[in-house]
């Protein structure tokens, strides 16, 4: 039996079936993460999910229970879950202990999934390649020598690599985009306020949306389905009731097709210049061709103030998270340092000896953009051209539906290759951060490989609100292509 | 004197709201440290907070008590600073853009003068926790952390500590005839900041203002800005320069206090709140909030004296606390007459409440007992002085006035014939008083009538005394 | 833009980030390379243009003023030192508070 190769209705059928297990399901992916502990997906791997397993088999799998009962999954390890040590790949959150459960992990837990354990990323979800772990760098599972993308890397190799059946990761400027598209697997990063950000550690207030991945759509719709909705415990999550993308998609394929019938599509050829590999510019091309059979219409569309979407970002990012990580300060909780004979040496070794480099170097920046004298300059200006950024969009979305382009310049790049220039480092988001400014959904999905056999991927950018374009469009990109969907990684020979 | 102060004042009120600010954790005062804490206000990672509707209420009823414009669009933001009782790291307040701006209300002054005092605005904020310490550290408490706040701030306009008490005093007064805040200072309910600077007479330029911290108590703000005012003309006599700064005031001794902080290293970051979404109040809201205002008191003030013809003295002693005003109200409405019960609350009840230094709720006697007290005075039941005194046995037993008058046997002696034998009696013992009073010295006539009320132990009817006293002596 | 030895200290100060053992002047560099890049936004004219500081601007309703306690125990629990239920930090002078 081949478990990596069944979307999650495929399993739930057999679950209901009595053809397969939670407890089979989880050992299996049990097994697979321990086999695969070099990628370093995980950070903390609970071995009592196969209890919980248990006791979904012993009640038995009902035809109308949740499509997710005693299904695996894994959650970043950002999202707190009661009970269950969270770190948020920090030393100073290396012992924590969360004492309530967000509000994705209590929908998750209401739906009957079964977590398999919390997955490695970017210390505080800083950071594209996820090598600024407290607990190690992630590793691409298509070539060991590459990163997985980040900040959400583990979440994503979990998939990518079999270890789980989907995941969750966070998205504040391209953190579950980039990674699935390192992997080859498909995400999405809703419209900021679908899913509600109670319970998962900011980074950036503004910007951080959590995001499901999954190796094909229709896991995809399933993962996002049971997450997304009003919650009233975040007032920036949207009051919209939800409605069911699972159930889009597999309503009568007629009235699906014709709800995507005469989209057009833009395209912003300004935004996808220098810097952008062969391989990748190859297979955009590629993605046209295939939506365009689809009957899709190509407009050229601009986004003339995206090429200051980097420096907004990172001024906005930072500063947000500047003040959102003075609560660890080693008094309530979490790292404290020997070293406090006064209050303010408590609070500087502690922050000092427990934060990582790169945490502190965003400290530091989103401290001086918000500071006395530069808040004006920084700050301030930042958010107005935030607002030029919302709206190219909005007018690039009266003469287009939705907007395709790569989620990265490149494929997968080498560890250790950006690492001593943050700068550079930073440019890797330059596709996939003015979706987080302007608060669209983006969904990424697989596009084939390079020459080198890393995964390449695509994102459709849609409306605010508009997921549901962007699932149908892509539900329909998968029947056309069904090889760039359901991959597992496996490391090739040839490019050892 | 040569120079004049300049003062402002920044009030803290807390919002007698059941939960918190940004949380479902009580408010309530007293209960054992971090009991009433969950992650929102402790600061776990991940935690947000949700803006509590009854405080945004209370906020926008103060702010329209006090002639506020209230801002329809006003934003949440993050004051960043590193403080144990402060677990975010950052308190949720609002800065650039405030709930309401551009208020006033009006004091007394010592010369009995209206006063109008600018409020430049009026925001939401949530409090601190609490640090105590002891012999190896301190410790904190996060009970109060996230309990709501509004704080008041007014314009430099008051010139004088009595002014500023007064102010003080105004804004106690108007938040409690709200029953927005209980106003409890001793529980740190209501607390109060004073900007203070001096400048030479006539000058249009103010001098370098210093901010007194923690002045809490009426006593206190009187005495911290006389303090702060000697001590700046001595700095601008020996032709120094009053540093800009935040002082503390010490009760214990009465002085300020230079605080050890440097003034520059507060840079407090402040940015708008990207955990909420800005504070929306539409027209049909604010309307309602404005309707279901209560009676305040400026306008209580108008109608005592319109309606029940008092003094504007009189008017303002008894609606300067609500309670006081509705004690005196349901008095009235029981005995009829306003001016007699204006009396009775100013010489007797108010000296009783200061004696026993306790607030009117919490008064022995109900307007009801006083009442039928002084229906007997006005219907010559007893006389005054007999009524004073039955007064205070009523507080000091908690009989009525009919059962302290009927032990004792003050009914006042109403009767012609027994006042007749008494008069009667002084006429005979006074002969040469008597002689004078004939020969033209009519002032005598009140020594008479006292005469007559001493040998009746004071019970005899005055103006029956009075009456057969004249008829007697032409 | 240049981030200075001195602003580094500065800032590290505000955010209460011990930064002694740090290579400071690498930090300094990168930290100016940043910032200067970041310059680029002078050259945007905003005038006019209302700030985007929230990523969601519905209006919801508020919550409801209503008690719900929470297992307290559990927060205490998380917490490094504890001393009869209260944190603790070393010894501070009180109303240094704001
Ligand atoms: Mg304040
Ligand atoms: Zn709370």
């Amino acid at each position: 039996m081949d478990i990596l190769k069944y979307s999650i209705p495929k399993i739930a059928k057999m679950l209901r079936e009595k053809k397969i297990s939670s407890q089979e399901l989880t050992s299996f992916y049990l097994n697979r993460i321990k086999n695969n502990k070099k990628l370093n997906a995980y950070i903390t791997v609970l071995e009592d999910s196969l209890d919980i397993a248990k006791s979904i088999d012993n009640a038995g799998v009902k035809e109308k229970d949740p499509v997710l009962k005693g299904i695996p999954y894994s959650l970043k390890d950002n999202m707190l879950v009661k009970g269950i040590r969270t770190t948020c790949a920090s030393k100073i959150l290396e012992n924590y202990t969360a004492n309530y459960n967000s509000t994705v992990a209590q929908r998750l837990n209401d739906s009957g999934a079964v977590l398999l354990g919390k997955t490695n990323l970017d210390e505080f979800a800083m950071g594209s390649s996820n090598e600024n772990s407290f607990f190690g760098p992630v590793i691409n599972p298509w070539n060991h020598k590459h990163v997985p993308g980040g900040s959400s890397g583990g979440s994503a190799v979990s998939v990518s690599a079999g270890l789980s059946q989907f995941s969750y990761g966070t998205d504040t400027g391209g953190s579950v985009r980039l990674p699935a598209c390192f992997n080859g697997i498909a995400s999405i990063k809703p419209t900021y306020g679908r899913i509600s950000r109670y319970g998962i550690i900011a980074f950036a207030s503004s910007l951080d949306q959590v995001g499901p991945m999954a190796r094909n759509i229709e896991d995809l719709a399933i993962a996002y389905d049971v997450v997304c909705g009003p919650d009233s415990k975040d007032q920036t999550c949207s009051i919209k009731a939800k409605e069911s993308m699972y159930d889009f998609l597999s309503s009568d394929k007629a009235s699906f097709e014709k709800s995507f019938s005469k989209k057009k599509i833009g395209i912003p050829r300004d935004m996808i210049k220098e810097g952008v590999s062969e391989d990748v510019l190859k297979s955009l091309d590629e993605s046209i061709n295939v939506l365009s059979k689809m009957g899709f219409d190509f407009v050229d569309v601009k986004i003339p103030n995206s090429k200051y979407a980097l420096d907004v970002y990172y001024i906005i990012a930072t500063g947000e998270a500047s003040s959102n990580l003075s609560r660890y300060d080693g008094i309530h909780y979490g790292y404290r340092s020997k070293n406090n004979k006064d209050l303010d040496a408590l609070y500087s070794y502690s922050r000092g000896e427990a934060f990582g480099d790169e945490v502190q170097r965003r400290i530091m920046l989103g401290t001086f953009v918000l500071s006395a004298g530069y808040y004006d300059a920084y700050f301030s200006k930042a958010a107005k051209v935030r607002t030029l950024i919302k709206n190219d969009f909005n007018n690039a979305f009266n003469d287009c539906d939705m907007i395709l382009m790569p989620v990265s310049p490149v494929t997968a790049f080498k560890l250790g290759e950006k690492t001593s220039d943050p700068l550079t480092m930073y440019l890797s988001d330059v596709f996939t951060i003015s979706v987080n400014l302007a608060a669209l959904p983006s969904l990424g999905f697989p596009s084939g490989f390079d020459k080198t056999g890393l995964p390449v991927g695509m994102q459709l950018i849609g409306k605010h609100f508009d997921e549901s374009s962007l699932f149908s469009a892509a539900k329909m990109i998968q029947e056309k292509k069904p090889e760039w969907f359901n991959n597992v990684a496996q490391e090739k020979d040839s490019v050892k | 004197m040569k120079y004049e102060s300049v003062i402002g004042l920044e009030i803290h009120s807390q919002l007698s709201t059941k939960s918190k600010m940004f949380c479902s954790c009580s408010t309530s005062f007293g209960k054992k440290q971090n009991t009433n804490i969950c992650p929102v206000c402790s600061a776990q990672p991940g935690s947000l907070p949700s803006v509590n509707g009854k405080a945004i209420e209370y906020a926008v009823k103060t702010a329209l008590a006090f002639n506020c414009k209230i801002n329809k669009n006003s934003i949440f933001a993050r004051k960043n600073y590193f403080y144990p009782d402060l677990p975010k790291g950052y308190q949720i307040s609002q800065y650039e853009e405030p709930l309401a701006t551009f208020g006033w209300i009006n004091i007394t002054t010592k010369d009995n003068l209206e006063k109008k005092i600018g409020i430049t605005r009026i925001h939401l904020e949530e409090d601190a926790g609490k640090n105590t310490h002891n012999y190896d550290g301190s410790l904190v408490d996060l009970n109060r952390a996230g309990v709501p706040l509004i704080e008041i701030v007014s314009e430099p306009d008051m010139r004088t500590p009595e002014e500023a008490v007064a102010y003080f005093k105004k804004i106690r007064t108007v938040l409690q005839y709200l029953e927005v805040c209980d106003c409890n200072m001793e529980e740190g309910n209501l607390r109060c900041d004073v900007n203070v600077s001096v400048m030479e007479k006539g000058q249009k330029v103010f001098g370098t203002k210093v901010e007194v911290k923690n002045v809490n108590s009426f006593r206190f703000v009187e005495k911290a800005i006389n303090y702060e005012i000697e001590r700046q003309i001595k700095i601008v006599e020996a032709g120094e320069k009053v540093q800009q700064e935040t002082r503390l005031f010490d009760s214990s001794s009465n002085i300020t206090k230079s605080m050890r902080k440097k003034e520059e290293a507060n840079d407090y970051r402040y940015f708008p709140e990207p955990d909420l979404i800005p504070l929306v109040l539409d027209d049909s809201f604010i309307d309602h909030q404005s309707t279901t205002l209560p009676e305040l008191p400026d306008k209580k003030k108008e109608r005592f004296i319109k309606s029940f013809s008092l003094s504007n003295y009189d008017a303002a002693v008894l609606t300067s606390e609500k309670d006081i005003s509705k004690y005196y109200e349901e008095l009235v409405s029981l005995v009829g007459d306003a001016k007699s019960c204006s009396n009775w609350m100013q010489t007797e009840v108010l000296r009783a409440l200061n004696e026993q230094k306790i607030e009117i709720v919490k008064f022995g006697m109900p307007p009801k007992q006083l009442s039928s007290l002084i229906k007997l005075v006005l219907s010559g039941e007893i006389n005054q002085g007999t009524a004073k005194e039955v007064f205070n046995e009523m507080l000091a037993t908690e009989l009525s006035a009919d059962q302290i008058i009927e032990k004792k046997g003050l009914k006042q002696i109403s009767d012609p014939t027994a006042i007749e034998k008494i008069v009667e009696e002084v006429i005979k013992e006074s002969p040469s008083q008597v002689e004078q009073y004939k020969s033209g010295k009519v002032a005598l006539m009140g020594f008479l009538v006292g005469l007559v009320m001493k040998k009746s132990k004071g019970k005899a009817n005055p103006a029956i005394v009075n009456e057969l006293l004249k008829k007697k002596l032409n | 833009m240049k981030i200075t030895g001195d602003l580094v200290d500065k800032i590290a100060g505000l955010a209460h980030l011990d930064v002694t053992k740090k290579n400071k002047s690498l930090l300094a560099e990168q930290l100016t390379q940043i910032v200067e890049h970041m310059r680029v936004l002078d050259q945007v004219d905003v005038s006019n243009v209302e700030p985007m500081f929230h990523g969601c601007i519905e209006t919801k309703p508020l919550r409801k003023d209503e008690v719900a306690p929470f297992e307290h125990e559990l927060i205490m629990s998380s917490a490094t030192v504890t001393q009869d239920n209260y944190f603790t930090v070393p010894s501070i002078i009180d109303g240094e508070n704001e």
